[in-house]
């Protein structure tokens, strides 16, 4: 029933000039991010008690349009809850994401992405988060993860799913395509299982690598 | 030892309590609603009697307490110099830390200049605040470092090289040339020696040694020497 293929890979500290950055990969899709932090702050941004986080989004070419702004606001929201905003009071981390290859999911591979950028950049996290975008064929009622254009396209449903570290929780959920309540909590455990089995372990692999190498 | 344990955000610390003894956690921990210790960084889990922390690989220095660094002199005003030390804001630093300082005696002290400072105040709500002076107001070693060259490493390796099991340097000086080093926790080394070439040599050697182990640092030191005499 399940049938999954995806191919994910994952490089912390690919950059030098950034606090810290990562890059990931999945399937054709690949981002690359940077985060600067805690930092110095615009007077604008300033908040007395707690860090203000911000996020840019790069697309491969030209400008940011409407959609990038929803996507940076989207993976802003997602940001500001995990980060422990409180232990550095009157700064700025800054996110920024750089689209280097776009063949959809680039919502999970930029959340993913940040994720280890920011482990790496050794900001306060509450937990870790991991992300997996799927999609639902109907007739055949199965799930492809990390769905190309065309398989989303044609499923009945698809969306991304964030889960924390600690209780496997969904931190947040962004689907299409029209379901019902079943078909929801099918998917979503499915997503669970696969954040739990290759996601998180993959994390804790590059992690482990990079402190065991002294 | 707890050396291999490699701790990630929100994962638990599970620690046995000793009777009467008080529990102290440091960089990288944090105590949750349900009294539970729980990581917030990731890196090695460290312990040294009661103190436990997370040894972290951070490039970002977050100021605190008794901590010496350098700083570059930003601007200047009537009592203070604005001083950055790498941190999120500017540090201050009073024209009155320095010894013999007085009203009337100010320190010679220029914009671009280099600074080995102690960090007097290192709080998150505060500007951090720096000294250029011991308690008893000596100068021992703190103020202006004039000419030599400054390069930046990660704050890990600052803390290796500083702490007192660490032979690299000792090894190092006692083979070449008189040079002197003055490293920042902030992760920025100063260093003045005779020749450029030796500038060169430490900076590649200090730089190379981030991804050298402890155990094999007295392989490294010999095979920097034969290099060194190469150079020559």
């Amino acid at each position: 029933m399940l049938f999954d293929s995806s191919n994910l890979e994952a490089e912390l500290g690919c950059l030098t000039k950034p606090d810290g950055s990562a890059k990931f990969t999945i399937n054709d899709t690949v981002q690359l991010c940077g985060v600067y932090g805690p930092g110095e702050v615009k007077l604008m941004k300033e908040i007395a008690e707690r860090a203000s986080v911000s996020v840019v989004y790069k697309p491969r070419v030209g400008l940011n349009t409407n959609r990038e702004k929803v996507f940076e606001y989207t993976l802003r929201s997602i940001l500001d809850g995990i980060i422990i905003t409180s232990l550095h009071p009157r700064t700025a981390i800054n996110v920024i994401i750089q689209e280097v290859q776009n063949d959809s999911n680039y919502l999970a591979c930029s959340l993913n992405c940040a994720c280890l950028a920011l482990l790496d950049a050794n900001i306060p996290l509450k937990y870790t988060f991991a992300s997996v975008s799927c999609a639902l064929i109907e007739n055949e009622n199965r799930i492809i993860y990390f769905p190309n254009a065309k398989q989303e396209k044609e499923s009945l449903m698809s969306g991304t799913f964030v889960f924390d570290s600690v209780d496997k929780d969904l931190i947040s959920v962004n689907t299409s395509g029209v379901f019902d309540q079943d078909q929801f909590n099918f998917i979503l455990n499915n997503a669970r299982q696969y954040a739990i089995d290759k996601i998180f372990p993959l994390f804790n692999k590059l992690i482990n690598q990079q402190y065991n190498k002294n | 030892m707890l050396e291999s344990i490699v701790a990630l955000p929100g994962d638990e610390i599970e620690i046995r309590r000793k009777e009467g003894k008080e529990l102290v956690i440091g960089p990288g921990l944090r105590k949750d609603n349900q009294n539970t210790i729980v990581s917030m960084k990731c890196g090695l889990l460290k312990k040294k009697e009661n103190f436990f922390w997370l040894e972290s690989h951070q490039k970002r220095y977050v100021p605190s307490r008794n901590e010496y660094v350098i700083g570059i002199a930003v601007t200047k005003s009537a009592e203070t110099i604005k001083i950055d030390i790498g941190s999120s804001e500017y540090a201050s630093l009073s024209f009155l830390a320095f010894e013999n300082a007085t009203k009337r005696n100010k320190p010679n002290v220029e914009i671009g200049d280099l600074l080995y400072c102690r960090v007097l105040t290192g709080n998150k709500d505060m500007e951090p605040e720096l000294v250029c002076i011991d308690a008893a107001g000596k100068a021992s070693g703190l103020g202006v470092l004039k000419d030599g060259f400054m390069f930046k490493i990660n704050l890990e390796l600052a803390r290796r090289l500083l702490s007192g099991s660490n032979q690299f340097l000792r090894e190092l000086s006692k083979n070449i040339p008189p040079f002197e080093i003055t490293i920042g926790m902030n992760g920025r080394i100063w260093i003045k020696t005779s020749s450029c070439k030796q500038t060169i040599f430490l900076f590649q050697a200090i730089n190379q040694y981030s991804n050298v182990s402890e155990s094999d640092t007295e392989n490294f030191i010999k095979n920097l020497l034969k290099d060194y005499s190469d150079w020559e």
